[in-house]
């Protein structure tokens, strides 16, 4: 998968961001509470919370958008940054960094010791904030989410969480795996050591047309529901073998709806066949996989909502009045130098930036909602 | 290759190992027996006598469906054994068995 290979890419990059994080709370400690600095520490936060959604790392983008959520009142002016909450913040800052590292690692930053730390963190800064960034335990509260002219798309689908107690377990085998000597059945089988599969979809889309199927090369995969006690760590060791040669996702039991659609889009096959085969095994219910795909869909919007350039305007001959593509010109050229000019992060390679932009898009989208105007009223004047 | 057709169904039948082992040969002749039979031709395997059975095993009995419905027709698994009636029942592959209710043939 594409979204593999650039994970390592994230990381580096989230790691690059955390020291200037790190070097930039340190000066704050030392009574340089700088706007700028603030800022360029809200921006790292931001692009770590963004980057960790477009790769379904929930965890990271639940616990990034608390912190960011605090960086924002400070940035504001609205709370103030004491030498308090800058100690807490560099911890927050080590939390993030932890999470980072679980995925580095091959996990999700997903664990139960990090949750409860996690968790923890962010109960003092709802806490230390006077209340203004609310703690898990009252977004849980506080459903059904209103979304707030800030919050994005994600937070909005978080508060909404799969009713299901089972865990979902997706797995596709490389071809291989057969003339390697081992049989995903066994995989399966041993699952239910450990636990019972109440629901399960074989994935066949990969079966090729009969002239190009290979009797000995692996097509399948499976969607399961899982039902047991047992933690991520003994799930995921029921795959160790075969761990170089698949693709597994592991989502706990009541995972955000945002989540199941993070994995449908991230897997190879069709959407609309993934949500059947997640409501045929009994992880989603027909609602929530509704609401996951509206989620989805806004998200692909926001994609979708890119300006073309002015030069694209001009040769696909939209009938605009100079004056407004030369106004709207200025405004991008204006955006790109001020970026040139003093870039935010000095490390923060070309990907990173463009991600930085879909983030600001989707968060320009939620107002664009209300703003049908934005859209419709101004490019076009036909005389 | 085809066993006998009964009642426009043609009979197959595997006996021993359908797994990674024999996964060449057996796809060769099914998918031979499948051209073989006249158009209109339903498909059924005699599974009883399958001893081991796998992933690959699994493959071939699905990509034979794909190739048997491509015809219009349908396929149809006689009474497989345990190990078969297992993979299919776990993967809900299981409505490829052939029950008194659903079979052309009078077994």
């Amino acid at each position: 998968m594409n979204v593999d290979a650039a994970l390592p890419t994230f990381v580096a990059e989230s790691r690059e961001l955390l020291r200037e994080m790190e070097t930039d709370l340190l000066a704050c400690e030392h009574g340089e509470a700088d706007p700028e600095v603030i800022n360029a520490i809200f921006r790292a936060a931001h692009t770590i919370k963004g980057s960790s959604g477009l790769f379904g790392l929930e965890a990271i983008v639940e616990f990034t958008h608390v912190v960011e959520g605090v960086l924002d009142h400070i940035r504001d002016r609205t709370l103030d940054l004491n030498r308090e909450l800058t100690a807490l913040l560099l911890e927050c800052r080590d939390h993030i960094q932890l999470l980072i590292d679980s995925v580095a690692a091959g996990g999700d930053g997903r664990a139960p010791l990090l949750d409860v730390a996690g968790a923890s963190l962010l109960e003092r800064l709802s806490v230390m904030s006077g209340g203004m960034v609310l703690s898990p335990a009252e977004v849980a509260q506080s459903e059904p989410p209103v979304p707030a002219a800030r919050s994005s798309c994600a937070k909005a689908s978080d508060a909404w969480r799969a009713a299901t107690d089972c865990w979902h377990i997706s797995v596709r085998f490389a071809a291989d795996v057969l003339r390697n000597g081992m049989d995903p059945l066994s995989f399966i089988r041993y699952l239910t050591t450990l636990g019972s599969i109440t629901g399960l979809q074989l994935v066949e889309e990969a079966l090729p047309p009969v002239e190009r199927f290979d009797p000995e090369a692996c097509y399948l995969g499976y969607e399961i529901a899982f039902r047991s006690g047992a933690d991520r760590q003994r799930i995921e060791a029921a795959f160790e073998f075969v761990r170089e040669d698949c693709e597994l996702h592991i989502l706990p039991p009541g995972s955000p709806v945002s989540e199941y659609a993070a994995l449908i889009r991230v897997l190879p096959e069709e959407d609309i066949l993934l949500g059947e085969l997640l409501v045929a095994c009994g992880t989603l219910t027909r609602r929530e996989l509704d609401h996951g795909i509206q989620a989805q869909e806004s998200l692909a919007a926001s994609q979708q909502f890119q300006l073309p350039a002015p030069a694209d305007v001009l040769e696909h001959g939209w009938h605009v009045q100079p004056a407004a593509v030369a106004a709207r010109a200025d405004t991008r050229s204006e955006d790109s130098v001020s970026k040139e000019a003093k870039p935010l992060h000095g490390s923060l390679r070309v990907d990173g930036e463009k991600l930085d932009q879909l983030i600001d898009l989707i968060g320009e989208l939620v107002t664009a909602g209300r703003q049908p105007a934005w859209r419709h009223g101004r490019p076009v004047s036909r005389s | 290759m085809i066993d006998s057709v009964q009642n426009s169904i043609g009979m197959l039948s595997v006996r021993g190992e359908l797994n990674i082992y024999r996964a060449h040969e057996l796809m060769q002749e099914f998918s031979a027996a499948i051209a073989e039979c006249p158009s209109g031709t339903a498909i059924a395997i005699d599974l009883s006598m399958v001893t081991e059975f796998d992933t690959a095993g699994l493959q071939i009995l699905l990509m034979m469906r794909r190739m048997v419905l491509a015809g219009g027709e349908r396929l149809e698994l006689l009474d497989p054994s345990d190990c078969v009636r297992d993979v299919l029942i776990l993967c809900g592959a299981d409505d490829l068995i052939a029950t008194p209710a659903n079979t052309g043939l009078q077994s």
